[in-house]
């Protein structure tokens, strides 16, 4: 089995849906704990899965009991006799046993705004002031230097600190394009930071200070 | 979950003890795992165990050059990992006779089942749920994987196709992986080079 044949017979999805033979399933884990991408997109399956699961249990109103043995002679007398009171009762009842709703808490999402900073290498204690406005803050356009070429690995890191609060990698951009990182505006606390890109077995820095409007 | 090359190169890293390829190693394949044993053990504590002794075993036979393939080195933990469940339903094959009328057993799926989930993870795969995908659709995935019905049962009730729920399924998770790229920094491209 290779990617492609993988993809298009959809095994990840076939595989989170418990729809494989034992035999399949024993050849399509061989083949994901090689292949990485489709590592990623079983991982991704089960993770929604189980969290939509979670989520979904959450969400939903508890049953009611089922009617004890009372209920149930009540409800037969009530019926054998069609009394238009009685009518009324079981009405009343089946509103309010009946009937599991699912109700979702509705999200509300401000609007995206996104402002963007030119990032140009700078020299050692100097850093570019960054006041974020909007919920999504764009570092970039990068001004990359030749030496630099892609693809690239990227990391951020607070300014002083060694590990990494985040990173990734970027290919080659397309023509007339420029690299600008989009980053969560709640995922950069004040302070002073520090991006690294790395491409062609050289690096270079990006000093930015963010400052948060009061 | 960062994504190494299996090669010669990290085979001889983990050989080593380096830090960052040991590091890799127990995160990237803690996962499958998980993942891949779920389905043949009830318990967390099982598939813990089993996880470890893979683990355990993979290093051992790296130590000893054991590794003929570098390339196919995720194939090779697999093999490892079946293995181990092997060798952990032998250990732990007795039974003892369960005395009559003794509650059942706990069901301990719910354990697992909380490994992958958070609340970070929750609060995307809940927008998705409920802005990106329809009412039915919403229907579909609660009939399946929360209530667990019989899939051609709700295929049919629902009146699609068993491929349906594979695209749907699909759908739904790109959009999380998008929302999560998006949570966590994504790199993109920008039309022009604006100077400010």
């Amino acid at each position: 089995m290779n990617h492609e044949e993988a993809l298009k017979s959809r095994w990840p999805e076939r595989y989170a849906l418990e729809e494989l033979s034992a035999d399949e399933r024993e050849e399509f884990e061989a083949h994901f704990f090689d292949c990485r991408r489709c590592a990623e997109d079983v991982r991704a399956a089960f993770v929604f899965r189980d969290n939509a699961k979670a989520v979904l249990r959450e969400d939903s109103p508890p049953k009611p009991d089922p009617p004890g043995w009372l209920d149930r002679l009540i409800e037969a007398l009530r019926q054998a006799l069609r009394r238009p009171a009685y009518a009324l009762s079981f009405a009343a009842m089946f509103l309010l046993c009946g009937g599991s709703l699912l109700q979702y808490q509705a999200l509300k999402t401000a609007p995206m705004m996104v402002a963007t900073h030119v990032l140009a290498p700078q020299a050692r204690g100097e850093y570019r002031i960054i006041e974020p406005t909007g919920d999504r803050v764009a570092l970039g356009p990068l001004d990359i230097p030749e030496e630099v070429t892609p693809p690239f690995s990227w990391e951020m890191r607070p300014a002083g600190g060694t590990g990494a609060l985040m990173a990734g990698t970027a290919a080659a951009p397309p023509k007339g394009s420029s690299l600008a990182l989009s980053v969560a505006r709640s995922k950069l606390a004040q302070g002073r930071y520090h991006l690294i890109l790395r491409g062609g077995s050289q690096e270079v820095t990006y000093r930015f200070e963010i400052k948060l409007i009061p | 979950m960062e994504f190494y090359s299996f090669t010669a190169e990290y085979v001889r890293k983990l050989k080593e003890g380096d830090a960052e390829a040991s590091r890799h190693f127990t995160t990237y394949f803690s996962d499958l795992m998980l993942i891949k044993l779920r389905s043949q053990f009830r318990a967390l504590d099982d598939i813990n165990e089993v996880r470890q002794a893979t683990f355990a075993k993979v290093i051992e036979i790296v130590q000893a050059d054991g590794v003929c393939q570098p390339e196919r080195f995720g194939a090779f933990v697999c093999g490892v990992c079946d293995n181990m469940v092997k060798e952990h339903r032998r250990r732990t094959g007795r039974t003892e006779q369960m005395p009559e009328n003794c509650p059942e057993p706990p069901d301990r799926r719910v354990d697992i089942e909380r490994e992958l989930v958070s609340d970070a993870t929750k609060k995307w795969v809940r927008k998705v749920l409920m802005e990106l995908l329809s009412r039915r659709d919403r229907e579909l995935i609660t009939a399946i994987f929360l209530e667990e019905k019989d899939k051609d049962e709700v295929c049919r009730q629902y009146g699609v196709p068993r491929e349906y729920l594979r695209v749907l399924l699909h759908r739904a998770v790109r959009r999380l992986q998008k929302q999560l790229a998006g949570e966590r920094g994504e790199t993109k491209w920008i039309a022009g080079s604006q100077r400010v």
